[in-house]
Order: structure tokens, then sequence, then C-alpha cells
């Protein structure tokens, strides 16, 4: 039996399945095993816990955590909605035993509410090394510039979830990092997506989701990285939408945290799903290609008996003379 | 033996929580207990009065007091007791206010406790002989640290009586932050103009001595008698050679941060603060000298036509003995940047603090007053001031006012219009406070006169746009979300104590709060006063304040101290150690442990050799007490007895 339980809920099984894809690419490359939790439900999503007086928003989670605490420590939950639902729940199964009283009865056994909830950053920062990531990935990802995008539910409540600095979360960056990508300041990395009021309300994520791209795009950030589905969806899916509707022509590709990583790992795009999405990843491509090419041209300096060894001074310039925050291009709207 | 136990109602403060009647009838029974009786107030004159009269009626010996603490009103209470002819020492205080009624609700729970309390002071006092002050000279002079205008108003107030001053500032040059503003609210006075005259007359008098680049190391002795050990740190530079000249600044090739000017521009590892600063010496400071780092230069020792430059000078401490200490100690603006990740953390030059801004509407700043925007040097037109940044604030733990920002941002929106005519000031503020006399008036003209537009409410982001900065914040007065493109953004930080502040209170025995300001005496009645005898505060150190409000605490520590020193002598508190001399064995671990050096050796007759305590030196703190293993010697007013009577009773 393997270490985690897995819990893909209904996005990773569907809208997500390269979320999925991705993420059991990456799970296995490091050795992560993972095991289909069995027989899974609802996660409880937005519905659940504003219904039946908010209980059931406990009732569902509650349930899988006892199937996961079978035969595990801890259950992971790539989706964030997912693993903000079953943190909530696990909070209030611990502070109330009337909850605990009435799944228990449902069950007819004694419940198991405390197998630990972990978020895909948490497992990937546990299990995976940061040097042990570089030496993989070769700096692939060289030069390329990746916005870390959080969205609320992540880190939000902070009091629930206790994870990551809820105002200014860093936990991505130093895996994505160690694939050599350049991590710029994106002032937007928790701001509303517009959430699931894509269906009630459109214009308001088209709204919330625009911001987001303009100010990625204005802090010259080639792709974002999300953990999300809802804000992938919002961001990738919806992007069309948004140009039509404000007669843009963005062009940002979002990238699922397993999907970055994959590609730093040497990954083709369609074996992690990117092809799937929207929005075509070109520019993350095309940086790719330059410093693949730099690499190996690298590769053959080092050949050369006389010390041409490390990096090429002008691309150590490039990478100083552009500091995090500062590069403001305005090529990010493609023709 | 006759004692009289006296308790206090203090109108509804203990009477609502404590049944007094009750309590005074079951003192009633108690052994030697002569008189009690429950008094409304009895601090007020009746209060006393009853007292007195009690004392004569019934010809009591001995008074309890069971009301409250002792710091509050034990003074008050040994003076109607001395009135009514008792030797003022003959008097017990039982704190039935803090330590019963305020912190308890169930009266008759409170009650049974207030008469535990009783019964432990009466059995105390039961043993309690009378006590005779000495008295001490009182060192003349006065010890003030810090050099800004609060420090320098009451060191002059006190030279001017005629009271020597040592005046002690860690920086370079004296004038603190007042010498860093451009102008002051709501006169539009200009900073420098109205203080360095202040500074200059500050170094020039007769009475007073200033040590720059210093700091005080080490506080021995007590109110009257202060011995201080104050630190000169090496600068490099000899004091009394260097003009002032700056060609050493000049030649300097080491670049070094600019902490006068907050950063704005650039300064040298040797330099002058400001062109006025006082006493007008450049410093070097070793962590950028070149010299230091890479073992080559001394470029400045051969420019220098003063010969002023000494490599290898050293720190110096010095010891001297006062009668009183002012502390002066000021403020630091909040350290805002992990705070607020969400006005970009630092990340985007053109958020800048207010002092910074300061520094660029100073003619003598760094940019020569001329507002130019960090990231590319352009004049902003579109300027956005945010308030409250690091005050008010509870979810970074900061709920304090900051008590000037409001006025300060008013200011800096006026100066921004003079400065640049055709430009654009938005204040985003949560409310304005302006209760100073002239200050509202003048919070209208930023906005009536000068165009500057209040927008009531927060800002939740700022973001980059085409080179320019995205305020994102609310107008909650019209009810929606407000976006003001901005070309400077200018944060209006709150304020703590200086840095170092508590480290000070510490050595000085005082204390302090979570923000680094000190502990007035009391908040209404002690304002200038700590609660360690012969120190004062003035200033910011003590709270938030502004420049009026400052120079005023200032003039009144001044006064307190003089008060104190004009006195000559101090009566000492008689409740000192005793060793019985008869049963010393002469092992002196009562002078290793004793903080005060108030143990010193006595040969008898004899041939033997005891230890005496020093009365005007022993402070009571019970130290050796404890520490002798034959345990002769005993604290008057605390001797074992009375402490174990104490104890007996509250557990009977």
């Amino acid at each position: 039996m393997s270490a985690y339980s897995y819990f893909p809920g209904c996005s990773l099984t569907s809208t997500a399945i390269e979320y999925d894809t991705s993420f059991r690419l990456v799970a296995e490359e490091f050795g992560i095993g993972l095991d289909m939790l069995e027989d899974w439900n609802c996660c409880g999503a937005s519905p659940a816990p504003h219904h039946w007086g908010g209980n059931l928003g406990v009732f569902l989670p509650a349930r899988n955590l006892h199937i996961a605490g079978a035969g595990h420590q801890a259950m992971v939950a790539p989706c964030a909605g997912c693993y903000t639902r079953h943190k909530y729940a696990q909070q209030q199964l611990v502070r109330n035993e009337e909850h605990r009283t009435k799944v228990e009865n449902a069950l007819h056994e004694p419940l198991r509410y405390q197998t630990r909830i972990m978020n895909i950053i948490e497992l990937f920062n546990e299990e995976i090394d940061p040097e042990e990531m570089s030496r993989r990935a070769r700096s692939r990802l060289e030069n390329v510039r990746l916005g870390t995008y959080y969205g609320c539910v992540l880190t939000r409540p902070a009091e629930v979830l206790g994870f990551d600095d809820p105002k200014d979360p860093v936990s991505m960056e130093p895996l994505l990092a160690a694939t050599g990508a350049e991590i710029p300041y994106f002032p937007f990395k928790t701001e509303c997506c517009g959430s699931y009021m894509g269906l009630a309300k459109k214009e308001i994520v088209l709204r919330a989701s625009r911001r987001i791209i303009e100010v990625a795009l204005e802090c010259g950030i080639d792709a974002l990285v999300t953990a999300c589905p809802l804000c992938h969806q919002n961001l990738d899916l919806r992007q069309g939408q948004i140009n039509r509707a404000f007669g843009t022509k963005y062009e940002l590709p979002v990238l699922y945290l397993s999907q970055a990583l994959g590609l730093g790992l040497g990954m083709a795009p369609e074996e992690l799903g990117i092809d799937a999405h929207a929005v075509g990843i070109g520019r993350v491509m095309r940086k790719m290609a330059e410093a693949e090419a730099q690499e190996s041209e690298n590769e053959a300096r080092r050949q050369r008996p006389a010390g041409a060894a490390g990096r090429s001074p002008d691309k150590e310039a490039a990478r100083q003379a552009s500091p995090a925050g500062t590069a403001m291009a305005r090529d990010g709207e493609s023709t | 033996m006759r004692i009289g136990v006296f308790v206090c109602q203090c109108g509804t403060n203990i009477a609502a929580t404590v049944n007094t009647g009750e309590v005074a009838e079951a003192a009633m029974a108690m052994r030697n207990v002569a008189h009690a009786e429950s008094i409304q107030y009895s601090c007020s004159e009746p209060g006393q009065k009853a007292i007195i009269n009690a004392v004569h009626r019934h010809g009591l010996t001995r008074v309890v007091m069971a009301a409250c603490s002792p710091r509050m009103h034990e003074t008050t209470f040994r003076r109607t007791v001395n009135q009514a002819g008792m030797n003022p020492f003959m008097l017990e205080m039982v704190n039935i206010r803090e330590h019963c009624s305020w912190i308890h609700s169930d009266m008759e729970e409170a009650t049974l406790k207030a008469i535990d309390l009783v019964r432990k002071g009466v059995a105390r006092v039961r043993d309690q002989a009378p006590l005779h002050p000495d008295t001490v000279p009182v060192t003349m002079g006065a010890l003030v640290i810090g050099g800004g205008v609060a420090g320098i108003q009451a060191a002059l107030d006190m030279a001017d009586a005629g009271i020597p001053v040592t005046l002690v500032e860690r920086e370079s040059t004296i004038g603190g932050n007042m010498a860093r503003l451009d102008k002051t609210f709501p006169t539009l006075d200009c900073s420098s103009c109205i203080l360095t005259p202040r500074m200059v007359e500050a170094k020039q008098h007769e009475n007073i001595r200033l040590m720059v680049n210093s700091e005080v190391e080490q506080v021995r002795g007590y109110i009257g008698n202060f011995e201080v050990d104050v630190r000169r740190k090496a600068t490099c530079v000899n004091e009394e050679k260097c003009t002032g000249c700056m060609i050493c600044e000049q030649k300097c090739p080491g670049k070094a941060p600019d902490e006068f000017n907050v950063d704005v521009g650039e300064s040298k590892a040797i330099s002058v603060p400001f062109p006025q600063a006082v006493p007008l010496v450049a410093k070097l400071r070793k962590e950028h000298c070149r010299l230091f780092i890479k073992g080559k230069c001394s470029v400045c020792q051969k420019v220098c036509p003063a010969d002023a430059i000494d490599y290898e000078q050293e720190d110096e401490v010095l010891t001297e003995k006062f009668g009183a200490i002012i502390v002066a100690t000021g403020y630091d603006t909040f350290d805002w940047k992990a705070a607020y990740p969400e006005y970009g953390g630092g990340h985007y030059p053109d958020v800048i603090t207010s002092l910074q801004y300061e520094r660029m509407l100073s003619a003598s700043g760094p940019t020569g007053g001329h507002v130019k925007r960090p990231s590319d040097g352009e004049e902003p037109k579109n300027i956005v001031f945010i308030s409250c940044v690091g005050s008010r604030d509870p979810s970074i733990g900061r709920p304090l006012c900051c008590s000037v920002g409001c006025m300060y941002t008013a200011k800096q929106a006026i100066l921004t219009k003079e400065h640049i005519p055709d430009s654009r000031s938005y204040v985003f503020y949560m409310d304005i406070r302006a209760s100073g006399k002239g200050y509202d008036e003048f919070t209208r003209r930023a906005q009536e006169e000068f165009g500057a537009v209040y927008l009531r409410g927060r800002v939740g982001k700022i973001y980059p746009r085409g080179g320019r900065l995205v305020v994102m914040g609310v107008d909650t007065l019209a009810g929606e979300q407000v976006e003001v493109e901005a070309d400077l953004v200018v944060l209006a930080t709150g304020l703590s104590g200086a840095g170092g502040a508590d480290e000070l209170a510490r050595k000085l025995n005082i204390s302090y709060d979570r923000y680094g300001f000190l502990s007035e005496g009391h908040p209404k009645l002690r304002p200038v006063e700590t609660n360690t005898g012969g120190i004062y505060l003035a200033g910011a150190c003590q709270a938030p304040r502004d420049i009026p409000d400052s120079v005023a605490q200032a003039s009144a520590a001044a006064a307190k101290a003089a008060g104190l020193l004009s006195r000559g002598e101090l009566e000492t508190s008689p409740m000192v150690a005793e060793v019985d001399w008869m049963r010393c064995t002469g092992c002196f671990k009562c002078r290793d442990v004793c903080p005060y050096g108030a143990i010193e050796e006595e040969g008898l007759r004899d041939g033997r050799t005891v230890a005496r305590v020093i009365p005007s030196l022993c402070q009571g703190c019970g130290v050796c007490n404890v520490a002798c293993p034959p345990s002769v010697i005993s604290l008057k007013g605390f001797t074992d007895n009375q402490l174990i009577a104490e104890v007996v009773e509250l557990l009977r």
C-alpha cells in the first residue's frame, strides 16, 4: 500500500482530467505512491455547505476521511476546493461531537476523521527535494517567467487551513524555481478569479479574471501556474470570452502546478495534457527551446579543453537585468 | 496595642463587589482591633478627618487601611496617621481594590477574600515597629537620553534653570526625526528654521554637555544618585579637530546607505548627516569603509585639512553621576514591507513612506526639494496618499492610532500642490483625526484650497499598469470600488518606540509596551514620571505625539526633574535591611548578591569582621535577606516574623 490516499474529486475526473494525468506523472517520477480512494463521494463543493443547515458540507467529506483513514495516514486532494472542504469538515468534526455521532450512526462504526489532508503543494514540498528537482530539470525552464497564482481557497480561511501566508503565499516557489524558471513578483496571486459566479453572473468572472491576466502580462509573466481547477477554468477556458467581451487579444497560458513541473522535468506537453487547454503554450515553448539551444551550446563549450565552463556570462547578465517585479514588458498582448 | 481598621468603599469601586460593612464588622472581632469602620472615600478630606478623629477617640496605635493599591495612596495615609500623631510607618495598606473588588464579580466570595486580606494585614501590623527615614544628598545634574526636539527642549529648560545637563545622542547629530521634516503642520513653519537654532543653543549652552555617537550602557543607583556608564562609540573622526568641511565626504569612494535621508539618495562611508548637523562633524561607518572591508584606502585621512581622521580611535566609556534622568528616545516609523504585501511589500520603487517623501520635499534634501519618482526620476502628477499603514489595523496586530498621520498627510498634500501646481493628490483615509489647535481647519484647507481628493476607505491592492501604479481601494462614502492611477504612492506609516528603547528600558528598570513605547507612572496623574523614581519621560518615546505635545511634555519632565534636584537632599525609605551583628558570621554572601553595593565590612572590637548595611544605598529589595546563611539579616517593615504572621493568618 502506498503512502497517500488520492482523492481526485469531480474536476480531476472530468474538466480537469489533465490535472490528474500530470499529477500522477510527476508523482510517479519521484516515486510518490498514490492509492485512489475507493468509492469516494462528492466533497460537497460550493452547494453542500450552504444547504441542510450547512451540515451536509461536514457529512460528505467525513465519509471520505473515514475511508481514507482505513489504510492511510494522509489523503491528498489536488483540487483546492476539495482540499478546503475536507479541511473545514475535519475542523467541524473535531469540535463537534454531535456531528461525529451523526456520521457514526450512518456508518455503523467508529468514525476515522483524523486523516491528514494535504493539498498538492504541501505534498510536493514534503516529498520532492528542490535540489533533486533542480538536478532532473536541468534548467529547462530557464528564463520562463512563471506567475504563481494561488487564488482564494488554498490559503483561506487561514484559521481553518493553516497553510502558507493568506496575504502573500510563497509555497509554490521553491520547486518551480528549481526548474530554472523565474518567479517574478505577481501582486495578483491571491486576487479573486470570480469563482463559481461564472454560472450565475458571468460578467463578474470575466471582469475579475481579465484583471488577473492583464496584471500578469504587465509583470512580464509567460504563464500562470495554479493549483485550482476552477481558477484554471476561469483563466484559461474563459480567456476567449474575456477577449470577446473586452476586445482584448490576450494569450496567456495557464498551467497546473504539476504541468509546469512536468515541463521542467522534460515531459511532453501532450503527455501532460496541456494540449487540452484553450490557450496554447507557444510562448513557453519558445523560451524552452532557447534554453535548450543555450544548454547544448554550453555542453559543447564544456567539451572544449580550455575552461569555458559554467553559465554563459551574458545569460547571467540578462538575468540580473530583469529583477523580479521591475520588468514591465508590454509584449504580453500578442497579435 | 490598639489597632484601627478602616475599610474604604472607594465610591462603588470597592463597595459594589465587597460588602465593606461586613468586612469592618469581621475586623472588630480580630485580636487587638479596637476600632473598625467603613468609609465612603477615605482619601478625601472628610475621610482622612474621620481617620484622625478615630485615632484620637479610640487611642489607636496602629492602623490598617483596607483600600486601594499602596502605589496609589500609601503616602497619603502615612501622612494622615502622622497628622494624628502616629509614626507614619505604623500603617499597613491592604489592597482590596486591584487585588479583590476589581477582579472578582461574586460579592459573597469577594467579601470573604477581603476579610482574609484584612486579617493578614492586622497580623502584620501587630509586629510593626516605628521607623524613621534617613536623608541622602542629591547629585546636582541631569542626564537626558535622546537629542530630538523633546530631549533638546528638556535639556535647555533644565540648563536655563542652572542645572548641569548631559545630553546623550546615539546618532552623530542631535535633531532627531524633526530634522528630517520639511515643514510642520498646521502653520507650515519650516522645520529646520525652528529646530536648528535650538540645536545650536543646546550645543553652546554653558550648562549642557553634548555627547553624540553615545549610548547609555549601564545604570546603577537610584533616585537622586544615579551612576551611569555612557559608551561613546568610535567614529574614526576626532570631534574636536573636525570642522565639518565635508571634503572627506566628497572624496570618499565608498558608497553607503543614507540613513538620515531614509535611503532617498545615497551617502558615503564617511559623511556628515546633513549640512545643519550639530555638532557639524563627520562620521566614518566601518561596515561600509573600503579600508576596513578591503584593507586599502585611507583617502579621507589624506584629504582632511584638519588632520581629524584617526582610524585607531576606540570606544570610550564614561561614568558619571546624575540626580535625575529624562528619557527622550523618540520613535521609529513602522517597517511596513512584511505586513503589507498588498502594497507591493517593497517591490515597487514608486511606493515610498511619508518620511522618505518628506526628504524629497525638503529643500536641503537629496533631491533639492524636487519631487522625483524613484523609478525614473520623473516628476509625478498623480500622487496617492494612504493613511493608517501600520496604524489602526488589528489584522496586523497594531490597533493603535499614530496620532500624526492625518495631519502630516494633509500637510504633504498641500506641499505637493505647492511643489507641482498641476499635480493632483488623492488621500485614502479612515477618519480624519485633527483635534489639535487649528488642525481641523488645516485638513479642510488641504481639500478646499489645495484640491486634495479625500477618499474614505482603505486600499486593497496596488498593481502596475504601463509604468504607473493602479491603487485599488474602496470609497465607503460613495459605496463603490475605486481605482486611481498613480505616479507615486506615499504610505503614512505608523509609529513605534525607537529601536532599542526596550533594551534601554530594561537598563533603567522602567516598563514599556509591545510597540516599544515607554510606560508613564499613571496615565492621568503621572504622565511624565515613570514607575522608577527620578526617571522621567519626554516626547514620542512614551506614545505617538506631534511636535507641540512633545515640547510641552519635555518642559513638564524638565520641571519635574528640576523640582527633584532643587530639594538638595532626599528622604530615603527606612524600609532597609539590617544586620544582626551579634550573630553575623562575616561570610559576605549578602555583599555578593546586593545589586546596589549597599553592604560594607565593619571591624568589631572583638576582632570579628561583620557586614553592615549602608542605609542610604539600600533599596530594601530583600535579596540579602534571603541569601544570608545564618538568616541574621532582616528587612525593616518586612521582618520574617511579620511575613510568617501573614502566612499563618492566610492558612488559618
